[in-house]
């Protein structure tokens, strides 16, 4: 009986834990793009491991190299009783930022916009902005507004120099300004977009234009609701919703066929749900509920709404690893895709320069010595802990545990989308992945 | 009190706020959504908060209550824009601790010390009313006076709003902008708030067409609230200007210039005139 059964169990073994060459993704074998299998079964190993100690619920993870799908795998699972596929759908969040500021470079490329326009030249409410200074403890009022010493450029907003914040930072960053900054987003209504506000985004944007910058544009990187600003900077240029406009000329020419702002009702079996980790084998399904820590606000269940008003350029796109794959493979190939050119070489070039990048550290994702681009962070030296990749490798993450990585000098992306809260356990587990796939490079 | 105030009002601001009810909201169609002067560096700024309909970029002209003042203002010959903010701290900021000449507001608290330093020129009264959310109160919502029902209920208030009434009453209260209680309401985090009926209106059209039907208002007055123009004595002109702003609004209101705008915001029916009526009261 043993000896019947085997074959079959051995079956199901292998095709539950090692990447499945199915024909409609294109995969090649590792060792075809100078990737090493052997050393790939490492990735199967630290997700296996965090998926059988209950820190994750499951996780997809795609490395490609040099144009092919090298390794993909789905671990664990998508929800109670349901296992993890390749094509699950993700709340990828702020890996929702490039395709953003993708959106924004297609129209610097139709001369529709220059990255020096002050963006109150499209959207008037940004003019006369004041800087919050905040007076010292004593003081007869406890801040100051100062005038801006120059205004807000469209190039700020994609490299996060604006001045202006996410309220859910305040937490981790704590000041006194911060805090003043914060508290007046509270009072305008102003929210980080994760938990989608039942209002168009120009409603929110055009409040949020009227009330203090935390610093000089140009003098801070500071991670804030920049690429919301430029959803709807987009809609103002183009003159279309925000969401058709990255539907019709990201989306579909890229044949991101599961990426969307609001989920289709026949994809949303598909759909992750989100899991609640201690990272000590606490591991329990999310409900629907919002969940609120402090200033961060989250709402899985917002992912099943089919429509919507707001079109968050920040946090609100799903999508799949395969999707994301083409998105990135097309940067990578200087920003085109099977034929289909999104954006001009010499854009990519400008967005991903590690010399274009600012004085200012990125420090929220990574730390010294990753700067951030035009929509990306961008690795400039080796000083940073987990220096895998190489000068010039740029990425970026989602707040629900999903993270891409893109060498272009060993022309290699690595995905990983996960769904679990809270992120914070899960940079070591993000960069471990990205080791795994640098050390898998074999040629 | 508000709970108490159904004695003060006026029969001519309940008609003037039933009419209201019904104006339709067409005649306000949003025109242009900025003017330049809105935004324009001045010395001389008027701070303001948004009031749609009355005082709104999202508004043509800015809203009735912009207008009435920008047109003052230049009878006046008063150099000034008016610069609007979503929140009301900025207005106490830009007022107290920049000296600005002027704040447009209501909810507004001031010390006996700084009220020395401020000079009010009420603008218009604008009668509230109460309102709940039908699919949460099915059986419909009564406030009475003083009612031992009202424990367990909450009340949407403005930040600065005078909300002793209802915590004597024992009434929970949340806080939240204007629009946001409209929807704290159908979100049931709160059970009624009181509004403008023309913002209530206003706000619903822009916002929550399809659920316009679901808000409905309370038979009981919930008093008035009136909008100031507040001028700064400790701004050099602050003075001046206020004794211009005063005598030309006057004139503005003999002359029946302010009727023009009146009826341009708010047509020439009844409710026009009415509003124009609480103008001259001020006079």
């Amino acid at each position: 009986m043993y000896q019947k059964i085997l074959p079959f169990l051995s079956f199901v073994v292998i095709a539950i834990t090692t990447p499945v060459f199915a024909a409609d993704y294109k995969l090649s074998k590792p060792e075809e793009v100078g990737l090493s299998s052997e050393r790939l079964i490492n990735m199967d190993r630290l997700i296996d491991e965090h998926v059988s100690q209950k820190k994750i619920g499951g996780a997809v993870v795609l490395v490609a190299r040099k144009g092919q799908i090298a390794y993909f795998r789905a671990s664990g699972l998508a929800d109670s009783g349901k296992a993890m596929q390749r094509d699950t759908i993700f709340r990828i969040v702020s890996m929702t930022k490039p395709i953003t500021s993708t959106a924004i470079m297609m129209l610097y490329e139709q001369g529709k916009l220059l990255l020096s326009d002050p963006v109150s030249k499209y959207i008037p409410e940004f003019r006369n902005q004041k800087v919050l200074v905040p007076q010292p403890e004593g003081s007869a009022f406890p801040y100051k507004l100062e005038p801006v010493k120059r205004e807000v450029q469209i190039r700020d907003l994609l490299a996060h120099t604006s001045g202006i914040l996410y309220l859910f930072l305040n937490d981790v960053y704590p000041s006194p300004g911060r805090n003043m900054v914060v508290q007046m987003y509270k009072e305008a209504g102003i929210t980080d977009g994760f938990c989608r506000p039942d209002e168009a985004i120009g409603e929110m944007v055009k409040r949020l234009a009227r009330l203090p910058l935390y610093a000089q544009p140009g003098e801070v990187w500071e991670y804030g609701l920049n690429s919301d600003v430029l959803g709807y900077l987009v809609e103002v240029v183009s003159g279309q919703k925000f969401d058709s406009f990255v539907e019709e000329r990201i989306f579909k020419p890229l044949k991101m066929n599961d990426s969307h702002f609001y989920l289709p009702r026949e994809k949303l079996h598909r759909l992750a749900a989100v899991w609640k980790s201690d990272w000590q084998g606490g591991l329990v399904r999310a409900d629907d509920k919002p969940i609120v820590v402090g200033d961060l606000c989250l709402n899985p269940g917002d992912a099943r709404a089919q429509s919507g008003k707001y079109l968050s350029g920040g946090a609100s796109v799903l999508s799949t690893a395969y999707d994301y794959f083409r998105f990135t493979q097309m940067y990578l190939n200087g920003g085109e895709l099977d034929g289909v050119r999104i954006l001009g070489r010499k854009s990519v070039e400008l967005m991903t320069a590690t010399n274009h990048s600012g004085r200012f550290d990125a420090e929220f994702l990574h730390s010294k010595g990753w700067k951030f681009g035009l929509g990306f962070a961008i690795q400039q030296d080796r000083e940073h802990a987990v220096d895998s990749g190489d000068i010039g490798t740029y990425e970026w993450a989602g707040i629900y545990s999903t993270r891409f990585s893109v060498d272009p000098k060993e022309q290699k992306i690595t995905i990983f989308l996960s769904q679990t809260n809270p992120f914070g356990h899960h940079f070591e587990l993000w960069d471990k992945v990205l080791v795994q796939s640098a050390s898998a490079v074999a040629d | 009190m508000k709970l108490s105030t159904s004695d003060t009002i006026t029969k001519s601001l309940f008609a003037m706020i039933v009419l209201l009810l019904f104006y339709p909201v067409s005649a306000m169609a949003t025109g242009p959504r900025v003017t330049t002067a809105l935004f324009s560096p001045h010395e001389n700024e008027i701070h303001s908060v948004n009031l749609p309909p009355f005082i709104s970029s999202e508004v043509i002209d800015g809203g009735v209550v912009s207008e009435i003042v920008r047109a003052v203002l230049k009878e006046a010959k008063v150099d000034a824009v008016i610069t609007s903010h979503p929140v009301k701290r900025m207005l106490m900021y830009y007022l107290l601790q920049e000296n600005a000449l002027a704040v447009l507001g209501q909810h507004m608290h001031f010390s006996e010390e700084q009220k020395q330093h401020l000079i009010f020129i009420p603008l218009t009264i604008t009668q509230q009313k109460y309102y709940y959310y039908k699919p949460a109160h099915p059986q419909g919502l009564v406030i009475p006076v003083e009612g031992s029902n009202l424990k367990d209920i909450t009340y949407g208030a403005h930040r600065g709003e005078d909300i002793g009434a209802y915590e004597k009453a024992g009434i929970a209260i949340k806080y939240g902008r204007t629009t946001a209680l409209l929807k704290k309401l159908k979100s049931t985090e709160v059970d009624f708030i009181s509004m403008s009926p023309l913002t209530v209106e206003w706000l619903l059209e822009r916002y929550l067409k399809a659920e316009k039907e679901n808000y409905v208002s309370m038979d009981e007055d919930a008093g008035t609230e009136t909008l100031y123009i507040i001028f700064n004595r400790k701004h050099a002109e602050g003075e001046a200007a206020a004794l211009a702003f005063r005598k030309a609004l006057s004139k503005m209101v003999r002359d029946g210039d302010l009727k023009r705008i009146v009826e341009k915001h708010l047509g020439k029916g009844e409710k026009g005139k009415l509003y124009l009526r609480r103008l001259e009261t001020f006079q």
